[in-house]
């Protein structure tokens, strides 16, 4: 392979056992958007890694524009004019815009700093790419989408020929995805930039890239150009065969997204309470009027055996609602009953006693503790019901901990500290601490965040068994359309902090026709159809 | 706790698909090592160092270093820091003299010395959750306050103790073996065993390892926090309860000096994280001997104390970088070289399979 572009040539890396990659070929080409994509654990990471600097191959070979490169640290790799923007950003939160684009190359006149030159081609950039806010903003400040948008800014400053975005959409609602890739396609075609873009959407890759690559179980499946590969080439490439058992379909729908099609609200069927209350069990948790915290007025009813999903955009007060309901945030106004009596949890504590789990949508910030074992981690909220004389009963606990975490078939050592274990097995673990409360109602913030589509099955299925077999009200926080249509029985929808309660059944309620709804005015009045 | 209790127990049939698993040593292992080496070195450069004698006034003198790394190993597991122990001693150790001297009898006076103690763990824990100063700030200033109010009632004399039997804390026998180290060695285990058996315990490494999650896990972080302050502030009283019973003067000056710079060598070379949520209270008694020696040894091999400062403070910093690299290693970069790593990159004995 020789000519203009970043070239990696038969890259492999290992850790211990496990390769991460196995002789990777691949070409980032100026002027081109080239998607790289692959489920979780399929090596993605590992390459751009290896690209930034970040990681060193075992082998294989790095050229940009014709010149062999060796990067020690990810210096050497921007020194290159390769520029990585991670998941996690890498901005300081208490320094300005224009001090973040600058960091590290601040210019300098006289040993002293040039602020206002400085504050001056921020702000160029962030009219340019679109970024509202100003230089001398604090990072704090802003939101998600605008952050990643002033760490893409600094490495255009800094001269970036090569752009890496990692799952860069993720955090992103639908209209800021829309201006992100724009800017991508716009710093294609008129910078002249590479651009290597992770994404596990293939709307989106098809919308913007020229070169599809896929990978999967550390080596290439697919390199080939948008125009000759179809989403069918690209679900069978990284899905296909390499992983066990046959193809779960809702979990390729997950990927795949089905087309914005036709769409009318009009034909949207809603089910009432008393239908749903005839089908399910008792109402278990009945939220009325809830405010407070960003929320301005939930009202929503689930029933045992129900699995409720919710549907909302970023920032709706999804995850606000479920937490007040943990008793995470203080419920300021309107009222929550459960099994029909009066419910005000102080604390989490105080709702994991009166039989609430949660799960978190951020497992490694607060959902479990990394220098603890699965084992441990699973028993931690009930401990308190294996004491006898004011001691812990370890081998009972640890009974019941393997029970559950073999009901959920970890893989991976649940002796070891849970870091250990990959992220799908993390969730799945985390299930399993929930299965062990025995709880009546379980709150799931987006449960299948970053598992692969396998553990994604897995986590479906367990989800299911506990509305099925007990008894359990479960309700699903999910940004993935096709999670809920797949998943629940019912779905509400969050629009600005509120909820009216309407509930769609998912038999007649399409991906297309959630996203519109989610867009729809906030009101009640014209949020539509009413309940018949 | 974690590794001791979950290492020794085989892998559950079901979930394991790792069945060749090296039995892990326990982590207290190496510092062990250390220690005998040390007392190794000492006995062969000097006789005097291998006499049970000075076996026994080595253990003494630990104690007091022993009691504050008991309370500092505390704090330490939840993530915290408390810099007031060394202070607690004056504090503490003026006001049982004090109270003795006003003619109540040692055992209430010991009592109320050490309430006294223990509320300025409480007021440390308090300010901590409530007021949320960070650690190093609150207790740096309890630690302040602590320290002068001893001087400011007693204008910096010292107060003699009268009551004989006071004298039995410091300086009794039981079976030839000294009281206080008697006393520090039932503390331990029932330390150790508490943090290990019970569900407050779990909840201090709970605390320590990640706040958010047990928080959501249904820990009581105040109660928690506050407890293992109290708990600090305990064990700073019995310091003083120690310092002040075998000198037989309540000493305003005392706790100014090493003791609390010790007591967290101890604990940080003993295995006990800065960073929380990781370290054993054997291990802590073991950095705790091993503080003792070091500082008995170079006396008995008549070091100019100066030294002694300097050699501590070497041990903590080897300590230190230890438990920075072990974290490092567990994925958990400190020196943030590489951003999080989705592969775990452990040891292979405990890497799992990959799914």
């Amino acid at each position: 392979m020789t000519g203009e572009g970043l070239l990696v040539d038969g890259i492999s890396k290992s850790y211990g056992p496990t390769n991460a990659l196995t002789d990777v070929s691949l070409a980032i080409r100026p002027g081109r958007v080239t998607a790289l994509i692959g489920h979780n654990g399929a090596g993605k990471s590992t390459l751009l890694r290896s690209l930034s600097g970040a990681e060193v191959p075992d082998s294989g070979s790095i050229r940009i524009d014709g010149e062999a490169q060796s990067f020690t640290g990810p210096r050497d790799a921007s020194t290159a004019g390769i520029a990585c923007v991670y998941q996690e950003l890498s901005l300081v939160d208490q320094l300005t815009v224009a001090q973040n684009i600058f960091l590290g190359q601040e210019q300098v006149s006289g040993g002293v700093l040039s602020r206002r030159q400085m504050n001056r081609r921020a702000d160029e950039l962030c009219a340019e790419y679109g970024i509202t806010a100003r230089a001398t903003d604090l990072i704090s400040s802003l939101p998600v989408a605008q952050r990643q948008m002033v760490e893409v800014a600094r490495a255009i400053n800094q001269k970036a020929k090569y752009i890496l975005l990692d799952e860069p959409t993720t955090a992103l609602e639908e209209q800021q995805v829309e201006h992100l890739l724009g800017i991508v396609r716009r710093l294609v075609d008129e910078q002249g930039i590479g651009v290597l873009l992770v994404d596990h959407k293939l709307d989106e890759v098809f919308a913007v890239a020229d070169h599809v690559i896929g990978l999967s179980g550390g080596r290439i499946v697919l390199d080939g150009s948008v125009e000759d590969v179809d989403r069918a080439a690209v679900i069978e490439a990284i899905v296909g065969d390499h992983g066990s058992g046959p193809v779960d379909t809702a979990a390729v729908a997950a990927i795949v997204g089905d087309g914005l099609g036709e769409t009318s609200l009009e034909s949207v069927e809603t089910v009432s309470e008393a239908a749903r209350a005839r089908e399910f069990g008792a109402p278990v948790l009945e939220a009325t009027g809830l405010s407070g915290n960003n929320l301005h007025g939930v009202d929503l009813t689930v029933h045992a055996g129900e699995i409720l999903g919710i549907y909302g955009l970023v920032g709706s007060g999804r995850t606000r609602f479920l937490r007040t309901v943990y008793g995470a945030f203080p419920l300021a106004e309107g009222s929550l009953k459960l099994l029909g009596k009066p419910f005000r949890p102080k604390s989490p504590a105080q709702a994991i006693k009166a039989g609430v789990a949660f799960l978190s949508e951020e497992r490694k910030f607060d959902g479990f503790v990394p220098q603890m074992s699965s084992i441990e981690n699973v028993v931690l909220p009930v401990l308190g019901k294996y004491i006898r004389g004011g001691v812990l009963r370890w081998r009972a606990l640890k009974g019941s901990a393997d029970d559950v975490l073999s009901q959920v078939s970890i893989r991976g050592q649940v002796s070891a500290p849970i870091t250990s274990l990959s992220g799908g097995n993390q969730q799945k673990a985390l299930f399993a601490r929930a299965t062990l409360q025995a709880p009546l109602l379980l709150l799931l913030d987006e449960p299948t965040k970053g598992v692969d589509i396998g553990a994604k099955r897995e986590i479906y299925g367990i989800i299911r068994t506990l509305a099925a077999e007990k008894n359990v009200a479960v309700i699903v926080v999910s940004s993935e359309e096709e999670e809920l249509t797949e998943l629940a029985d019912s779905i509400a929808v969050f629009r600005g902090g509120s909820c009216d309660g309407v509930v769609y059944p998912r038999s007649s309620v399409t991906a297309a026709q959630l996203r519109e709804l989610a867009w729809a005015d906030a009101s009640p009045a014209s949020a539509g159809p009413s309940a018949p | 706790m974690t590794d001791t209790t979950t290492a020794r127990k085989p892998p559950t049939s079901k979930n394991s698909e790792v069945h060749v698993k090296k039995r892990r040593l326990p982590d207290e292992t190496g510092i062990f090592i250390v220690l005998v080496a040390v007392l190794l070195v000492f006995s062969i450069l000097s006789p005097n160092f291998r006499t049970i004698d000075n076996g026994f006034t080595l253990l003494v003198n630990g104690t007091v270093i022993g009691f504050l790394a008991l309370g500092q190993t505390f704090v330490l597991l939840t993530g915290g820091i408390d810099l007031s122990t060394g202070a607690n001693i004056a504090m503490s150790g003026v006001l049982v003299a004090l109270v003795m001297q006003a003619g109540v009898p040692w055992p209430a006076a010991m009592l109320i010395a050490l309430i006294a103690a223990t509320s300025l763990g409480v007021l440390n824990g308090l300010l901590i959750h409530y007021v949320r100063i960070p650690p190093f700030i609150a207790t740096f200033s309890t630690q302040g306050v602590a320290l002068a109010i001893p001087l400011i009632i007693t204008g910096a004399n010292s107060i003699q103790v009268r009551d004989i039997g006071f004298s039995w804390i410091g300086q009794g026998r039981i079976a030839g073996v000294p009281l206080p180290v008697l006393l520090l060695l039932v503390a331990a285990v029932i330390a150790g065993l508490w943090l290990r058996m019970t569900r407050q315990g779990v909840h201090v490494y709970a605390l320590g390892g990640n706040k958010n999650a047990a928080r959501l896990a249904g820990v009581n972080i105040a109660r928690t926090t506050i407890l293992v302050y109290a708990i600090s502030g305990f064990c700073g009283g019995m310091g003083g309860m120690i310092v002040t019973s075998r000198l037989m003067v309540g000493f305003p000056a005392t706790g100014t000096g090493n003791e609390l710079f010790y007591s967290i060598a101890a604990a940080v070379v003993g295995g006990i994280s800065l960073f929380g949520g990781v370290g054993t209270v054997l291990g802590a008694m073991i950095g705790a001997v091993l503080i003792a020696a070091v500082s008995n040894g170079m006396n008995v091999l008549s070091v100019q104390s100066y030294w002694q400062s300097l050699v501590i403070g070497v041990i903590i910093l080897v300590g230190v970088s230890f438990d920075t690299l072990r974290r490092s290693r567990a994925g958990r970069p400190v020196f943030a070289k590489r951003p999080a790593v989705d592969t775990p990159s452990l040891p292979p004995s405990t890497t799992p399979s990959k799914s």
